[in-house]
């Protein structure tokens, strides 16, 4: 085992840059699994959007609109400065302005046209949404201002407000949605690839950088060991080093999300991650078979980490990606990884059947495995007879 | 002389080909990862058609005509499929619909999950009832004013009108797009690092020989720093090409200074690498590895990752903002593509004069008139 030996003295060598990546990535996931708060589901929860509201005039009209909207948007304070109102609605601080003109509740009130003045998102959803409501209320409150025109204004408000209060029955129908519990979990593995494609292709590139030296390599040839095993050992060296990587992960989702060691969606996350691991490790040989330059390995590591994260759903998910970059993605083992920890997440209970999707998602890293370490054999032993 | 030397530290740079590609090619490759990834997260924030299903159980003649004409028409609120409560169930579980609503005594809306637009169903679910209601009220307590109703209700309907804020839309997945250009005009810093490495006798053996020359330091600099703003200028020209016309990212209207604000972002990223690289003391690594955290810190905190991250720090700690170029950059582009006045570009842009006086005069005090006991 002798190339074993060397390939660790190769890693240990390493091991404080690969660190840094390691540490940095992993405080980044953990980082955003913790700001990421998980969708409620079970109870209808009206969305409530967030509105500036700017009043010239103080009438019964304009708190009654005030009150209407109360249900559906949050009120955020802020200032009469046009700069600020854009910089906040471009940063979707405010999603909506509302302003009521001076002189809007006489002219509603006499019947003349009286528009109230909207700025919004253009073609927003959040905008129908409350345009819906806004005009409601004033529909409702004319029709008590023309029917009963002997009423004080208040009371033709109050009326329509009383009104306005009805609420329709909303049924949830099948809860088979994802189920909270282990969704934080999901994030957690998802940027988990991200982290292992990177540190393991950074590793196993610098053994093999140092192997594929011409000299080295003439010297190796011509050792009594076959070359048959010095590439099994290194590959051994690889996957111990792989497989360290993965535990040192599994372990940190372990205590981070221990009240969900009990689900058995944990323990298929965990299973998930070994596949990819092995994936990432073959993937990894054969980008360390590809080339000798240091500096190339490192734009390499760079893209396929970056690249296939990004297409296959590990920063934005991939419900969000359009069809055409998710067509490309299946190209990539990353995608089948976190389409498989999205399979997991909206699973309620656990049999072979329910499982299937997750199953053909794990034989496909598979073989996306097999396939990088046949093709980086055969490049190996083409490089060999050059040598 | 000037010529001369800029003409081979043109050569030089040209043929560094791991500069080359951290400095152009990376940037393209991950402005296309992220349009790929983030090019439809604007989609979801826009209004699209409803698919609901209509169970009619009642036989609301009212209800479903009103349905049918929202469903009709380029600006309509539904697509409508009007169909049995088994059929509803089916579509529903199979996402083919967000919501059914069936009619009778008292309308119900079933649905699978809460977001806006299973909100706005439920506001037009409520909307029908709550008029409804409204009538009744009236009819009961001035059953003389029922005859009057259709009129009264009939009347126009339009109360809002749309009141644009800015010329441009606001979009902030552009900042996104924006601090990568801000990045990658940091990482001209490794152009900035290169030439003060050829000129500084401390630094590489070809820098030793240079200094024997007979010719003026800042000449030697200048020259250098000359071929190093060149190239890295018409890569960053050719990047924003690609983001403008091939990514469509908006720069907005005023191009002639965008194209000024580039000129100043490569310069203070070509200064911000010679000021690194003369003033720290130690390896190339370490250089490198400074220059590689202040551009990518500084862009993820303008907003590369998450656009309302540059928000957020502007409004909670508006020092931290001002202390990093990435951000004033960012700042500057955003600037020019979303406000009518100037105030806020000249701002950023004053921020980035200063930056970049700062660090190329402190440059020229470090490294003129270096002299060595032994090299």
């Amino acid at each position: 085992m002798s190339v074993f030996k060397v390939c660790l003295k190769i890693l240990q060598k390493n091991l404080p840059a690969i660190m840094l990546y390691f540490i940095i990535f992993v405080g980044l996931s953990i980082m955003l699994t913790v700001l990421l708060r998980p969708a409620e589901t079970g109870e209808f929860g009206r969305t409530k959007v967030d509105i500036a509201f700017f009043a010239a005039e103080e009438t019964p009209l304009v708190s009654g609109l005030r009150e209407a909207l109360a249900a559906q948007v949050n009120f955020v304070p802020m200032e009469e400065e046009t700069e600020k109102q854009q910089e906040a609605l471009f940063y979707r601080k405010i999603q909506y302005i509302l302003r009521v003109p001076d002189g809007f509740t006489e002219s509603f009130l006499r019947g003349e046209q009286a528009l109230l003045q909207k700025t919004s998102v253009p073609d927003a959803a959040s905008a129908v949404y409350l345009d819906l409501r806004i005009d409601r209320y004033l529909e409702i409150l004319r029709l008590y201002v023309k029917a009963r025109p002997e009423l004080e204004l208040s009371q033709q408000v109050a009326f329509a407000l009383d009104d306005l209060a009805i609420d329709s029955e909303v049924v949830i129908a099948a809860p088979e949605t994802e189920s909270g519990v282990w969704v934080r979990l999901r994030y957690y593995f998802n940027y988990l690839a991200f982290t292992i494609l990177f540190v393991i292709i950074l590793a196993v590139s610098s053994i093999f950088l140092t192997f594929n030296g011409l000299d080295i390599k003439r010297r190796n040839l011509c050792s009594p060991i076959g070359a048959r095993a010095i590439s099994l050992q290194c590959y051994l060296a690889c996957a111990a080093f792989a497989l360290a990587s993965w535990f040192l992960l599994v372990l940190l989702s372990l205590i981070f999300g221990y009240r969900e060691i009990a689900s058995p969606a944990t323990w298929f996350y965990i299973l998930n991650a070994l596949v990819f691991t092995l994936c990432a490790s073959g993937l990894a040989f054969f980008i360390g078979n590809l080339t000798r330059n240091g500096e190339v390995v490192n734009a390499v590591a760079n893209i396929v980490a970056l690249g296939s994260s990004f297409i296959g759903g590990v920063f934005v998910p991939q419900e969000l990606l359009g069809g055409n970059v998710l067509r490309i993605a299946s190209f990539t083992p990353t995608y089948w990884y976190v389409r498989a920890n999205g399979d997991i997440a909206a699973l309620t209970n656990f049999n072979l059947q329910t499982l299937s999707g997750f199953f053909a998602a794990l034989a496909v890293q598979i073989g996306f495995a097999m396939a990088f370490v046949i093709v980086a054999l055969v490049i190996g032993k083409r490089r060999q007879t050059a040598a | 002389m000037f010529f001369h030397i800029f003409k081979y530290r043109l050569k030089i740079i040209l043929h560094d080909k791991s500069t080359m590609f951290w400095t152009m090619i990376f940037p393209i490759l991950l402005a296309s990862f992220l349009y790929m990834s983030l090019g439809r997260l604007g989609a979801q924030e826009t209004f699209q058609t409803i698919d609901t299903a209509v169970v009619d159980s009642g036989g609301d003649e009212a209800f479903l005509s009103l349905v049918q004409s929202l469903s009709e028409g380029e600006e309509r609120l539904f697509n409508l499929h009007l169909t049995t409560k088994e059929e509803a169930l089916a579509l529903l579980s199979a996402g083919k619909v967000q919501g059914i609503i069936e009619t009778g005594e008292k309308m119900t809306l079933t649905i699978n999950e809460s977001g806006i637009e299973q909100s706005i169903l439920k506001t037009f679910v409520d909307n029908y009832a709550q008029t409804v209601s409204a009538v009744n009220r009236i009819a009961a307590q001035k059953p003389e004013s029922l005859k009057m109703l259709p009129i009264f209700l009939a009347g126009d309907t339009v109360f809002l009108e749309d009141r644009p804020i800015s010329r441009a839309e606001p979009d902030n997945l552009l900042i996104v797009f924006f601090s990568l250009l801000a990045m990658t005009c940091l990482f001209g810093g490794f152009l900035g690092m290169t030439e003060i490495n050829a000129i500084q006798a401390n630094l590489s053996g070809q820098a030793a020989r240079m200094n024997f020359a007979p010719i003026h330091k800042l000449k030697l600099l200048l020259s250098g720093l000359a071929a190093a703003l060149v190239v890295q200028f018409a890569k960053v020209l050719l990047f924003v090409a690609y983001l403008a016309f091939v990514l469509g990212i908006d720069f907005g209207t005023r191009t002639g200074l965008v194209l000024v604000t580039l000129l100043l972002c490569t310069l203070l990223g070509i200064s911000f690498g010679a000021f690194i690289t003369s003033l720290v003391k130690g390896g190339e690594g370490l250089k490198t590895g400074i220059l590689l955290a202040v551009s990518i810190a500084g862009a993820h905190l303008s907003g590369m990752s998450y656009a309302a991250l540059k928000y957020i720090i502007e409004t909670a700690a508006p020092p931290l903002a001002f202390i990093n170029p990435a951000s004033l950059m960012t700042d500057a582009f955003y600037a020019l593509y979303y406000f009518d006045t100037y105030g806020r570009f000249i701002e950023s842009v004053a921020g980035m004069v200063i930056f970049t006086v700062v660090f190329a005069g402190a440059t020229y005090f470090v490294i003129r008139r270096r002299k060595y006991v032994c090299l």
